[in-house]
């Protein structure tokens, strides 16, 4: 072929120009990447930093040895309760979340229950700000004597997270065509039954995001933990908080529990990965 | 015997009157057709009985039983839903099944029946496959199997085949009537294609925003239609519906349209002008019912007049006139040919003749 051949060059022109964009691309992937793991890198690396290695110049980029010190002496120092009352309010709090959600959202989902009133009141307490909550409820809660207790956390971690599950539920039921059930109650089903056999099983994507979405939400959430516990009851975001304390940071301890924090999402995201990605776009295709 | 009757039945949905007092009853191994375009109340009507939807005014007997507060599952009745409602998650074998499972039978007593309704509707091999590994046609299957699983006082087919390519409808239509008559089942069907109502039904109900037009066997409405609704739903082409005056002119009654005299007998005229009281009525004619000729007739209706359009189907030769601003079609055989333009003769026999009321629309005689 006679490589001064026009089409030859300008395919070699083109083929230049894609690789050009490819390389773009990719660096500006990296440039991303690096800017969102880097922190979480950093704390992996902080957790098994030894004293004095935190500070050190130039920076450690690379743990010289992986000991586990940090992890053992943050959690001896409160960490190991965060990480079970952590549990407990998180795991508690998402079951009634949802139990409740399911049967509200089908409720307002399939029979308009309440109208338009009801789903968009529901609606506008997504956009409170969780803070104008706080002091009513502590005066609640101090009259109830559950200050500092379980029932408290759970109590407000229901009421800040049901409107936004009955929210997404809602969405899945409406989804839903209303045909599928009504084959069920001809077939012979109570609604009740009919419930059970086919709307739950299809609206199952929509639970699993909504719990995760839940769980990880009280998982986090460190204002009303602060606010509502003392000693009784500490979550992980408080743990955390008070090692940051007046005397100094205990980074070492602190990088440790963080990371211990992490897991629960990423373990969450990765088993329900598979109903996540059809969760997130139910609806956009019909079946 | 009896088994479904509708008393007086009401459905409003707000202000909107969805169903206007309707009354009928389906007999033992009938079927039974409810005929009507979109928004006629065929698929509310088929809901009430189900138990879908509540009646707002009304009763409904599901053999000689008061309904109207029964839950659907109490009904047992079994219902084909337009657009399928199979449940997604489930297999073909588990969406048969689910009629039987809701009865709490033996697992024995399931396997027999589903197999037995699989193998009578040819679905045999896909019993295992998901609805979305199926065809429309395997689904429309799936769906008439799961509705005929369990035996039933009443089974609803809501459009069941509509969505089917032709070919196929046609096909299933046969496999319908065979079915019911094998297994002596009482169904109501509804359809808007009225080829269905009238190839399907034992009696057929019409049904226009609500109200019933006509109740009768399907030679019935196609042959004495009630009104001019019915008779312009049933028919391919539908009845020509003609406007026009009865006039005297000469010893000789005469049906005028624009320019256009059509002779009448006196008989015929007479027989009119005992049942009216006003110049202006419609007249209905079939398509087929019409016979052109090329030449001159003697004594022919309609002389001389031109052909507006002219359309071959198949074995048919569609030939369209135009009477005063209506159009008029005539179904002659493919042999006869004419084009736009040409000038023709029409004629036909009175007794073909229906007559409808020109401001009610209703038949006359």
């Amino acid at each position: 072929m006679n490589r001064n051949d026009k089409k030859y060059q300008e395919f070699r022109k083109k083929e230049r120009k894609r690789k050009i964009n490819n390389l773009l691309q990719n660096l500006l992937l990296t440039f991303f990447v690096v800017l969102f793991a880097f922190p979480i890198y950093w704390i992996f690396i902080g957790a098994f930093k030894q004293k004095g290695e935190f500070f050190h110049y130039p920076p450690i980029f690379l743990a010289n040895q992986f000991k586990f010190d940090n992890f053992t002496r943050a959690l001896t120092l409160g960490g190991s309760k965060g990480v079970t009352d952590s549990l407990i309010v998180a795991c508690i709090g998402t079951l009634l979340v949802i139990i409740l959600a399911l049967f509200t959202g089908y409720g307002m989902g399939r029979f308009k229950c309440g109208g338009q009133n009801l789903s968009f009141f529901v609606l506008s307490l997504l956009f409170l700000p969780p803070i104008i909550a706080v002091l009513p409820l502590f005066i609640i809660f101090k009259y109830l004597r559950i200050v500092d207790s379980y029932i408290a956390l759970i109590w407000s971690y229901f009421l800040i997270n049901l409107p936004f599950a009955i929210w997404l539920i809602k969405g899945f039921i409406e989804d839903l065509p209303e045909e599928i059930e009504s084959a069920a109650l001809v077939d012979g089903y109570s609604r009740f039954r009919a419930f059970w056999k086919v709307t739950f099983p299809l609206i199952i994507p929509g639970v699993v995001v909504s719990a995760l979405f839940v769980f990880v939400f009280a998982w986090n959430e460190f204002l009303f933990a602060l606010m509502f516990t003392r000693s009784n009851v500490r979550t992980l975001p408080v743990v955390l908080s008070e090692l940051i304390g007046g005397h100094g940071i205990q980074w070492g301890e602190l990088s440790a529990l963080s990371l211990v924090a992490i897991i629960p999402g990423v373990l969450l995201v990765v088993f329900f990965q598979k109903y996540l990605v059809r969760g997130l776009t139910f609806g956009a295709v019909k079946g | 015997m009896e088994v479904l009757r509708l008393e007086n039945v009401y459905k409003n949905y707000g202000k909107n009157e969805a169903i206007k007092n309707l009354n009928f009853s389906c007999e033992e191994e009938e079927l039974f057709v409810i005929l009507g375009p979109s928004g006629a109340g065929k698929t509310t009507t088929l809901k009430m009985i189900s138990g879908l939807e509540e009646i707002t005014k009304g009763k409904i007997f599901l053999k000689n039983k008061l309904v109207n507060n029964l839950e659907p599952k109490d009904r047992n009745v079994s219902m084909v839903f337009e657009d399928y409602a199979l449940y997604p998650h489930l297999t073909v074998y588990k969406n048969i099944s689910s009629p039987l499972e809701a009865i709490h039978l033996s697992k024995d007593e399931i396997d027999k029946k589903v197999r037995e309704i699989a193998r009578l509707l040819q679905i045999e091999e896909l019993l295992s496959r998901l609805p979305s590994m199926i065809s429309g046609g395997q689904k429309q299957r799936t769906v008439l199997a799961r509705s005929l699983v369990k035996r039933a006082n009443e089974y609803l087919m809501d459009e069941p085949i509509a969505h089917l390519d032709a070919k196929l409808r046609y096909q299933m239509r046969g496999e319908l009537k065979r079915l019911q008559q094998i297994h002596k089942m009482n169904i109501l069907y509804v359809t808007h294609d009225f080829r269905e109502a009238l190839s399907l039904g034992d009696k057929v109900l019409i049904l226009n925003k609500g109200v019933t037009q006509q109740i009768g066997t399907p030679k019935e409405i196609f042959n004495k239609p009630a009104n001019t609704f019915v008779a312009n739903l049933v028919g391919d082409p539908p009845m020509n519906l003609v406007e026009g005056n009865l006039k005297a002119k000469d010893g000789q009654y005469f049906f005028q349209v624009g320019n256009v005299f059509i002779p009448l007998s006196n008989s015929l005229a007479d027989e009119l002008l005992s049942k009216i009281n006003q110049e202006k009525i419609i007249f209905g004619i079939r398509p087929f019912d019409l016979h052109c000729y090329l030449k001159q007739k003697e004594n022919a209706k309609i002389l001389n007049i031109e052909v507006y359009m002219d359309e071959i189907i198949g074995h048919y030769n569609i030939i369209s006139i135009k009477l005063d601003d209506t159009i008029v079609k005539i179904r002659e055989d493919k042999s006869f040919k004419v084009s736009m333009g040409d000038k023709i003769s029409i004629d036909f026999e009175e007794e073909k003749l229906d007559f409808f009321d020109a401001i009610s629309g209703n038949r006359i005689f």
